[in-house]
């Protein structure tokens, strides 16, 4: 019997299984599976092949920290307006944009909930072609905490735990908590916001439950629980004080690399702020976004140095994030310190591990056949990760919009 | 020719297909400025700085348009297990299909029944720009009697007072036309031979919708709902076949003629049984596809007497339904051809006679105010009707839409 599928030949693959790529190897890719990574000549003689030449293949990207019912236009949560079949629709759209841009998956970090688990599922029954959609559901915030308008609010320890157990009743693939004020009005960064008590009881319903916790935190208190809750991460990490200036916490981060928590940053956020201000508007807007800015990429760096895991998100639909940005958060991550190597692991493999999606983000045999062609080499040249060549999810090619 | 700005363009295929006239016009330009037709322009009188664009071996013609669509349904023989899921799955389903249908260089289509809100969610979301997809002509929920065809779809009416607060809340949810479900049809416990409202009742509708300033089109599989139908002063009928108890199919002439005299368009959806056929291929059963056969000869004979009688055919798929794509207008227009409209009467019967049974005036045709949804097809569609499927570019409102690389 011939064998079937297709031996995809491009000049370097890039497994996310160490952090270098290899060149001379296929990736045979045979229904929904990667068969082999192998070198042509250990392949069938009469599989055909499909030469890319110029091109590097890695594992579908993973953003792990996106807002699929926000559009990324601007604003915060003005879109929530909408009723949930049309904020379903703009889900879906948004999960095919970053399908386009090479992202196989989207962890969706706070929604209204019926809306992204509406257009996961209908990415699932292959109506809506755009990238798997891993949702959290409503995100668990105290009462008019961050993000209240998509309608996780709780309290106490009983409530919390009955408000996980129904996330999981309704679906949900992960908890998603907010740990301190954010970006809503009448919150505060610095403010830490669910007890430790409520925190725990959260995360150990959780677990129980199989689902893994990410916090939101924008303070070092917030951190501290989060790590002695056994959270098994947090976004964002910031360490804002009152009066809003932000204060490395050294012992906070050391908590947290000792707990191994992992973090994701989402730096992309201040740098596409700033991108949209023009010379028309007030510079002390520049001025604070700027310091944001650096403030998180420090922040960032001195998390990384503690060896505190990262992963690659970019609070896409947030502000002005768009969903084909994680290139850019990517790239931003070597700015933090991350090599080359780390900083794709970021997006790939690291994250399927930390988030604990199996069977994704590596190329090897008899893993899902997610994976992405760019142009050039993205370990040298990070701008590569934005000359998509060829997009495969479940081992079927996506057909790219021309030029 | 007045200053160009740089909102304009001027678009230069081989052929221009205008759906005004049945000739094709050459040595022309199409003029854009911004969303709207400008005029056609002659390719000689054009000065040397003129903004063109050349789309050489093309044709273009007005955006097309499907005139039934059901955006909520699967079109992959689903249908049934489809309205298991809830609304939000459904609404993301269906933009899809707005978007495959615009890809297609289908620009508007209509959708003549879908569940609850759903279609109403996904014309929001692409005028937001949060998806993108054909402009959409809706009617949200058919009214159909208690446990009519259709019935999950939410539009059950009875009674002159419900029937006339039904169309009011239709046109409450922002419906553009009122559907209306006349005979029994595809769901279980409704048969197709069998008329569904009294006289009264849909006299009542059309009133109603008429006074709101709507049209009403109405699905009819049977003689006893076409006569109805007519007698209520409905607008337009979909499907028109003429079932009989039994599957059989007996063509009623003057009812044909009664269509005709009354100016109702016909919309006769008959890919769906060619569809279907394609889909069982040779080795499918061959009871299924024989009943088929006999559907698709019984519906093109239909459509052909309606044609003699001088009905005015126009084109929509009832994509979503069964196994028609929402990219199977092409197959349509083949069909309209076959009962007999010529190649360019086929194709206005997906442009400007759609639009004018719609009511819509700033689609369907190449003139200038018109929004400019164009397309350029990749030989002469008149000519060799496969050029249909070869989209090569598609402008909505003057704005290129990204065509997925064939």
């Amino acid at each position: 019997m011939p064998p079937t599928g297709v031996a995809y030949l491009p000049d370097r693959v890039f497994t996310g299984a160490a952090d270098r790529s290899e060149e001379g190897l296929a990736v045979w890719v045979e229904g929904d599976r990667v068969r082999d990574v192998a070198r042509p000549d250990a392949l069938p003689a009469d599989l055909p092949v499909r030469r890319l030449a110029g091109a590097t293949i890695l594992p579908g990207m993973i953003d792990a920290h996106a807002h699929l019912d926000l559009p990324g236009s601007g604003g915060r949560f003005e879109a929530l307006d909408e009723d949930d079949e049309t904020l379903s629709v703009g889900a879906a759209s948004h999960a095919r944009t970053a399908l386009l841009a090479g992202v196989t998956t989207v962890r969706d970090c706070g929604s209204r909930a019926r809306t992204v688990l509406g257009a996961r599922r209908a990415v699932e029954l292959g109506w809506f072609e755009a990238a798997t959609i891993r949702s959290a559901g409503a995100p668990l915030t105290v009462p008019r905490g961050h993000t209240w308008p998509m309608g996780g609010e709780t309290e106490g320890v009983e409530g919390c735990r009955r408000t996980v157990r129904a996330h999981h009743a309704a679906g949900v693939d992960f908890i998603k908590v907010i740990g301190s004020g954010g970006g809503t009005t009448g919150t505060h960064s610095w403010q830490p916001s669910f007890g430790q008590d409520e925190l725990s009881a959260i995360v150990d319903e959780a677990h129980r439950l199989g689902l893994r916790v990410t916090v939101h935190c924008l303070c070092g208190e917030a951190m501290r629980r989060a790590a002695r809750a056994g959270a098994d991460q947090i976004e964002h990490g910031q360490f804002y004080v009152e009066g809003d200036d932000l204060v490395l916490d050294p012992s906070a981060i050391d908590e947290l690399a000792r707990a191994g928590v992992a973090l994701t940053p989402t730096l992309v956020v201040s740098r596409a702020q700033i991108e949209r201000l023009t010379d028309a508007d007030d510079p002390a807007d520049r001025a604070r976004w700027q310091r944001m800015a650096d403030g998180w990429l420090e922040s960032a760096a001195a998390m990384h140095r503690a060896g505190v895991t990262i992963v690659a998100g970019t609070d896409s639909g947030w502000r002005y994030v768009g969903f084909a940005t994680l290139a850019r958060e990517i790239a931003i991550l070597r700015e933090v310190g991350l090599h080359a190597g780390e900083s794709l692991r970021a997006a790939t493999s690291t994250a399927a591990r930390v988030m604990g999606f199996d069977g994704i983000g590596t190329l090897a045999a008899g893993w899902q056949a997610d994976l992405v062609a760019v142009d050039g080499d993205p370990l040298a040249d990070v701008r590569a990760l934005e000359r998509v060549r060829m997009v495969v999810r479940r081992g079927r090619e996506v057909a790219l919009p021309t030029a | 020719m007045a200053d160009f700005t740089a909102q304009d363009r001027i678009y230069l295929p081989d052929r221009v297909f205008t759906a005004l006239e049945d000739r094709m016009r050459e040595g022309t330009g199409v003029w854009v400025r911004g969303e709207r037709i400008q005029a056609l322009v002659a390719v000689g009188d054009l000065p040397l700085d003129a903004p063109v664009e050349r789309w050489p071996g093309t044709t273009i013609t007005p955006g097309l348009i499907d005139a039934h669509v059901h955006l909520d349904n699967p079109g992959d023989g689903s249908t049934l297990a489809a309205m298991e899921e809830a609304d939000e799955v459904l609404a993301a389903a269906g933009a899809r299909h707005a978007r495959t249908a615009l890809e297609a260089g289908i620009t508007t289509v209509r959708d003549c029944g879908s569940r609850g809100d759903t279609v109403f969610s996904i014309r929001r979301a692409i005028d937001l720009g949060w998806a993108s997809g054909s402009a959409i002509v809706a009617a949200g929920s058919p009214l159909t009697v208690p446990r009519g065809h259709g019935w999950p779809m939410g539009g059950e009416v009875a009674g002159l007072e419900g029937v006339r607060a039904g169309v009011r809340a239709q046109r409450a949810k922002g419906a553009d036309f009122i559907k209306v479900i006349n005979s029994g049809g595809g769901t279980p416990g409704t048969y197709a031979w069998q008329a569904a409202f009294p006289i009264e009742e849909l006299r009542a509708i059309v009133e109603e919708a008429h006074g709101l300033n709507m049209r009403v089109t109405v699905h009819c599989l049977c003689t006893e709902a076409l006569q109805r139908t007519l007698a209520a002063g409905a607008d337009q009928i979909e499907h028109g076949h003429f079932l009989l108890e039994g599957d059989r199919i007996e063509v009623d002439g003057p009812t044909a003629d009664a269509i005709a005299a009354a100016g109702v368009f016909v919309t006769p959806t008959m890919v769906v049984a060619s569809s279907l056929l394609e889909r069982l291929g040779d080795d499918g059963d061959p009871a299924e596809r024989d009943r088929w056969l006999r559907m698709l000869d019984g519906w093109l004979a239909g459509a052909r007497r309606l044609r003699e009688a001088g009905v005015r055919l126009v084109a929509g798929t009832d994509a979503g339904w069964r196994w028609v794509r929402f990219d199977d207008l092409p197959s349509e227009i083949s069909l309209l051809r076959q009962v007999g409209l010529s190649a360019a009467a086929s194709l206005r019967a997906a442009t400007s006679e759609s639009a004018t049974a719609m009511g819509l005036d700033d689609v369907g045709a190449i003139a200038p105010g018109r929004r400019a949804d164009l397309v350029a097809f990749a030989g002469d569609p008149v000519a060799d009707p496969t050029a249909l499927r070869r989209p090569v570019r598609v402008l909505q409102g003057g704005r290129a839409v990204a065509l997925p690389v064939r």
